[in-house]
């Protein structure tokens, strides 16, 4: 570890600290419908559409009705993003002639990119023509990270609104979402990109011929092997900047090309490295804010910032160690950091942003649900390895993903109160509304969706060929390859553990069902608590009242987000990262 | 064809039963 890497990972928090207050703000505006300095352009686009889709401004919805709203909404857009994958050979925009994408891994997409997962099966320079890619995929960026939004916001006004079962209009918070706060940074943010270096074009894959012409040898499927002297080169490119600033600002993850934001075309620069983990956290850090403005409870807003912050740096300090220290086997060999290379355990990392970098990316991606690469975590030591998996099984609430850290810690938040109320014996209250039966019951449904699903299906993968076969490595590491898949899927995160063939039908087909069932099996009872609480009257603090906002708060607040976490999943990581650990230490690697 | 009307199918019985799910958590609460 290094005084250098030690400051970018203070500096990242810092800006995020310093980006929370204004996007909250700027949120708040937005959706509480005030005046912004974007109205003169963007209120007669809005109109416009209400217009057009003839849905009444002013009318406000119950939570079923807004829920229901949401899913419609979602299943016609999976449906169609289904058939635009089908039938891309026969659309425009794909001058490489791409053939249309088989049935299981277009569901697998589909379902993928509804709900802000973006998990790849596929590579996408090879499988997805521009117009699938913008039209279906890019589409979908905006729209999943919108409703997590306007469901995060649902939830807030649920907390700030006493005895009305009113919780907005879901067209209209979509709409506002949409223009107020994706579209215009995405515009400013893709210059931006752009003026570093990544690609935004249409036109087709560039041959160029090779300065360095190499010798390739392959073995065939009848056992020959054939040599051939490699001259020239493909140059995969097309429209990427607009994708990839989505990518990262909608916590979406699905990279234009495999190799995600270690591609120097999506991620160039160390500043275009910096620039995409901030857009990552600037919505969910902002949405803390959000929630202590609209609750009347600034104080409340940063105590969740603050558990927030507090197990950022517990990961990304584990993470940066692990892959710092290198791998103990290579006894050898000089691991340690240097004006001439980085040190520490580089496998599969990129020599641009090397070991705090991608300990750092690796970090902030999987605290949030975005997915986004910079290296491959398959290629992390085990415990480095176990931080991005920790993380997401944690329920990816540090920060969390747009909107649905926000609402995950919600689900964290009511079961906290819930345990100081039984503590001090008295009924729980958050922010002056009672907690009930109801509201906790709801709290464990959302809870327990994510363990039996990201549990069932990696147990019935670890146990049957079909599952087995796709690993790569035997032993601990490919049950965490496994694990690492349905955690991933569950959360919505979307990130691999690069080891596992990931397209074949009983993964396109498992993996898609854990992300529908990870996303909206676990937003409807968050849905229905706060539509529980919209209806309730407030209550006066009393002496007797639990605070929820201070220090305290936040140490109970981070303390039941670990003992759910590793109560559920201990065991699991015992056989995998941890024993993998332990046999790397007798010397026995994978 | 035969397995693209399997895949919307599944698609939209998915969604159905998110439906009936709010409906389940609308009726617990009335209960």
């Amino acid at each position: 570890m290094t005084a250098n890497g030690w400051f970018q990972i203070g500096l990242y928090l810092f800006v995020i600290f310093l980006v929370t207050k204004p996007m909250g703000i700027f949120m708040t505006r937005v959706f509480n419908r005030e005046k912004t300095f974007l109205d003169p352009l963007l209120r007669p686009i809005e109109k416009a559409v209400y217009r057009l889709t003839r849905v009444d401004e002013r009318r406000e919805m119950r939570w079923t009705e807004y829920t229901i709203s949401m899913l419609l909404f979602s299943g016609v857009s999976m449906a169609l993003l289904y058939l635009i994958e089908r039938t891309q050979r026969w659309l425009p925009l794909n001058p490489q002639k791409l053939p249309n994408v088989d049935p299981a891994l277009a569901f697998g997409t589909a379902a993928s990119f509804t709900t802000n997962t973006n998990w790849q099966a596929y590579t996408g320079e090879s499988t997805m023509s521009y117009l699938t890619q913008m039209a279906g995929l890019a589409y979908h960026n905006f729209a999943s990270a919108a409703v997590g939004i306007v469901l995060a916001i649902v939830v807030i006004r649920g907390i700030a609104r006493k005895e009305t079962e009113k919780l907005g209009n879901f067209w209209v918070d979509t709409t506002r979402c949409l223009l107020w706060v994706l579209l215009p940074v995405c515009l400013v943010g893709s210059m931006v990109l752009i003026s570093q270096g990544v690609v935004q074009n249409f036109r087709p894959y560039t041959t160029v011929d090779l300065i360095q012409p190499y010798v390739a040898q392959a073995t065939g499927a009848d056992g020959k092997t054939t040599t051939q002297t490699i001259t020239q080169q493909v140059i995969a490119q097309g429209p990427v900047a607009s994708q990839e600033v989505i990518k990262e600002f909608g916590t979406n993850g699905g990279g234009f090309f495999n190799a995600n934001s270690a591609h120097p075309f999506e991620n160039p620069t160390p500043f275009s490295n910096f620039f995409e983990m901030v857009l990552i956290f600037a919505i969910p850090s902002g949405l803390t804010y959000t929630l202590g403005r609209m609750t009347g409870s600034l104080r409340h807003g940063w105590a969740v910032w603050a558990a927030m912050a507090f197990l950022f740096l517990a990961g990304v300090s584990t993470a940066y160690w692990a892959e710092a220290r290198g791998n103990p086997l290579l006894s050898g060999t000089d691991q340690r950091a240097s004006a001439l290379q980085p040190g520490g355990n580089m496998e599969s990392k990129e020599v641009r942003f090397g070991i705090a970098n991608t300990a750092l990316f690796a970090t902030v991606t999987t605290d949030a649900s975005c997915g986004a690469v910079n290296g491959m975590h398959d290629s992390f030591t085990p415990l480095g390895g176990m931080v991005p998996l920790i993380n997401i099984m944690l329920g990816e609430v540090v920060f969390g993903g747009v909107g649905a850290g926000l609402y995950g810690i919600f689900v964290f938040v009511v079961l906290a109160v819930f345990i100081a109320g039984l503590m001090v014996g008295r009924t729980p209250e958050y922010l002056g509304k009672k907690i009930e039966a109801y509201d906790v019951k709801m709290a464990m449904l959302a809870v327990l969706i994510l363990t039996f699903t990201i549990l069932t299906f990696s147990a019935i993968a670890v146990v049957k060929p079909y599952g087995t076969s796709s690993i790569s490595n035997p032993g601990p590491h490919g049950l965490s390859q496994i694990l690492y898949a349905y955690t991933s899927s569950t959360g919505n995160n979307g990130s691999a553990f690069a080891g596992l063939n990931a397209n074949t039908n009983w993964y396109n087909t498992t993996t898609a069902v854990a992300q529908l069932l990870g996303r909206f099996f676990m937003i409807i009872p968050i849905m229905a608590i706060a539509g529980s609480l919209a209806k309730k009257k407030t209550v006066p603090e009393s002496a007797g009242t639990f605070p929820v906002t201070g220090g305290l708060f936040a140490g109970l607040l981070v303390s039941t987000i670990v003992i759910v976490g590793s109560l559920t999943f201990f065991p699991a990581l015992s056989l995998g990262p941890i024993l993998e650990h332990l046999l790397m230490q007798a010397g026995k690697v994978f | 064809m035969m397995l693209d009307i399997v895949f919307l199918a599944a698609t939209a019985v998915f969604f159905a039963v998110g439906i009936f799910y709010v409906r389940g958590c609308e009726r617990l609460k009335k209960e």
